[in-house]
């Protein structure tokens, strides 16, 4: 790995922010399940998968925090909610069960497009944590399509729910792939080996095929400028209860 | 001829004829195991039921007072390590009510009565959770005094309770080094966060110290006779203070017990007499949270009832 | 369909016994596997699974069949006591050797 510039360290932490961002906050609305979910057998696997997340999120922000000199607990809690730059998809709150099966879905297929690229990145670090990442995102897949199959060729009120959270969930579920800040550099460096653009469309045609069958026909659809900056109510009451503690006494360890 | 090398006859296995209930109380007085789809007496078979089944209850109701703290833990190794610890106890939810179920009582059935008010769950999860330092106190301490009871049970007679509680004691151990951790970060903190340690020690000590229960009869105490559980009550009290007081106090945390002491001379521990007629109060349903959490409980249940009946194919889909 | 009982089996380390575990309930076979990967392989710690629906298990505990009465010594190593034979052809040879 070549000594990086600025430009390009900017970038790096940019690509690096994105994607733990996104792992941070999916994990944070599954984890919500935990106690609750409708079987208990299921309350255990969705946890696992929602810690599998936070997991993810804890290395990519080590790694951040290697790369500016920060403080992983400092990056995750210390941020406004402006400051997060998760993809539009996370930014709604778990819904009912058809919903986080919907967006858990579209989230596993576009993340697994991404981590494949990852894991050709010139940053070795990066390039193996993507690798590593990969290997518990099969588990993740598999469970999220059993239950794709599950609800969407099984009774009429889960094909009805997951129908109408993929139709709501769909535009949102673009920004995945939002442009990213110094995404030339990102390229340039080979840090990312293919550009978000061709990263979508290949999730598009993956996706469309196991999830039209359901929903019926989905919109022509691309991410937006802001795909990673806008946020909502649900985020921002995420937020509050995330930094609760942690920002209930500035320096304390806990 | 060759005595010295003559084998001794073996012993016929000792076993009780089905139907024959002195002969199974024998068995299981003397150290004896009984498996799921063995002969059982009803009497046997009811108390062992409402026994794993209160425990089941409790390890799902243990759930609620933690779970809001997920989203608020305020580092990510304590996020992952406090939703790691409330999964375990659905996960002992799960174990304990499939131990159940095999002696003949449906899932599903269990889970309405819980949500009906008709049977019970402990104490300890009736009260509120007001500050972080309580999410620690309860992984300590609670699971502590729970951990006492269990490693009892380890022994039970009722064999796949015994196989499950050595898989939850090693779970729970777990859970207690987190909660220690928790508390001793925060007592080598601020010194408000001290305070918060102290403030929430206070308002747990009482339910703690009710948590084992009366002293009861062992004379009459039938799940000490048939070998369901091994200590009484006030052992298990006896070995949680012996435990744990030393190492609250070691911290500078006060218990708010002015008549806790131990007495070297009979090598039991006093303390002031626990409030029996709040315990009995809560556990039938009137502590503080008590009717939030079911209520709580049945909402969710309720909003996820439609993908069991997708998922199982009928109305009486259990969770 | 309704709700099925699958018993787990799991392998500590290569090699070793698969060792009955535990059970979970689960509507069918894929997602019994998913479990029961979450009861006993969550932690890392287990090396390998086995998931069997409990109807497929055929179960024997009648003692007539495993505990029958009569002597079966000669089928175990413990069947088979010598010391005092060996003495006894130890000490003739020994006294032979002498002679």
């Amino acid at each position: 790995m070549t000594e990086l510039d600025v430009a390009g360290r900017e970038s790096l932490a940019q690509l690096l922010l994105s994607v733990a961002d996104d792992e941070f906050v999916i994990g944070f609305w599954d984890s919500e399940w935990t106690g609750i979910a409708p079987m208990l057998e299921e309350d255990v696997a969705t946890s696992s998968i929602a810690q599998d997340e936070i997991g993810h999120a804890k290395a990519l922000y080590e790694l951040l925090a290697q790369l500016t000199e920060d403080d992983p607990d400092r990056i995750a809690y210390g941020r406004d909610a402006a400051e997060f730059r998760h993809a539009a998809l996370l930014n709604h709150a778990r819904g009912d069960w058809a919903f986080s099966v919907a967006r858990r879905y579209l989230y596993e297929t576009a993340d697994a497009v991404r981590l494949s690229v990852l894991a050709r990145s010139s940053h070795e670090p990066l390039a193996l944590l993507a690798g590593k990442m990969r290997r518990e995102e099969t588990y993740h897949m598999l469970h999220a399509d059993a239950w794709l199959r599950r609800l969407g060729e099984g009774a009429p009120e889960g094909r009805e729910r997951l129908a109408a959270a993929f139709s709501s969930l769909w535009a949102d579920a673009q920004e995945i792939f939002a442009p990213l800040a110094g995404e030339e550099e990102l390229v340039r460096h080979g840090f990312l080996a293919e550009p978000m653009g061709a990263m979508h469309a290949t999730w598009q045609a993956a996706v469309r095929p196991k999830v039209e069958p359901i929903s019926g026909s989905l919109p022509d659809a691309w991410p937006t400028a802001d795909g990673r900056a806008r946020r909502t109510d649900d985020f921002a009451w995420l937020h509050g209860e995330f930094t609760k503690v942690s920002g209930s006494e500035v320096g304390a360890t806990w | 001829m060759e005595d010295a090398d003559t084998i001794q006859p073996m012993s016929p296995p000792q076993r009780y004829a089905a139907g024959d209930a002195d002969a199974f109380y024998g068995h299981v007085g003397s150290g004896g195991k009984v498996e799921a789809d063995d002969w059982m007496p009803d009497d046997y078979r009811a108390a062992v039921l409402k026994f794993v089944e209160m425990h089941a209850n409790s390890e799902l109701m243990g759930v609620l007072p933690e779970r809001d703290w997920i989203m608020r833990a305020p580092t990510l190794r304590r996020k992952l390590a406090l939703t790691s610890k409330i999964q375990d106890e659905v996960g002992h939810a799960q174990l304990l009510y499939r131990v159940a179920e095999d002696l003949g009582k449906p899932r599903v059935q269990m889970l309405q009565d819980l949500l009906d008010g008709k049977t019970k769950f402990h104490n300890v999860f009736h009260y509120p959770t007001r500050s972080w330092a309580d999410v620690g106190i309860i992984a300590w301490l609670v699971d502590a005094a729970a951990i006492v009871s269990q490693q009892a049970l380890r022994d039970s007679s009722y064999a796949p309770y015994a196989r499950t509680m050595k898989k939850i004691c090693w779970e729970e151990s777990v859970h207690i080094m987190h909660g220690r951790d928790v508390v001793l970060t925060l007592m080598n903190g601020t010194a408000s966060q001290r305070a918060m340690v102290q403030e929430a020690l206070d308002r747990w000590w009482g339910p703690l110290m009710q948590m084992h229960g009366p002293p009861t009869d062992p004379a009459k105490d039938k799940d000490l006779h048939w070998g369901i559980k091994a200590k009484n009550n006030e052992q298990l009290r006896q070995e949680f203070l012996s435990i744990y007081v030393p190492r609250v106090r070691e911290l500078g945390l006060v218990i708010p017990d002015p008549a806790l002491r131990h007495d070297d001379a009979t090598g039991r521990w006093e303390y002031t007499e626990p409030d029996w007629a709040e315990l009995k109060s809560v556990v039938t349903g009137h502590g503080p949270a008590s009717e939030s959490r079911l209520g709580f409980r049945r909402e969710s249940f309720a909003d996820t009832q439609w993908v069991r009946d997708a998922l199982l194919g009928n109305a009486t889909a259990a969770a | 369909m309704t709700e099925r009982v699958f018993e787990v089996f799991r392998q500590e380390d290569e090699g070793d016994p698969m060792i009955h575990a535990g059970n979970v309930n689960a509507p069918d076979e894929e997602l019994a596997m998913h479990y029961a990967r979450e009861f006993y392989g969550r932690r890392g710690e287990s090396h390998r699974l086995w998931i069997v629906a409990r109807d497929a298990i055929t179960e024997l505990d009648d003692p007539d069949l495993l505990k029958p009465p009569f002597d079966r010594s000669h089928k175990k190593p413990g069947g088979y006591i010598i010391k005092h034979k060996l003495e006894a052809a130890k000490q003739r040879a020994a006294t032979e050797a002498g002679e």
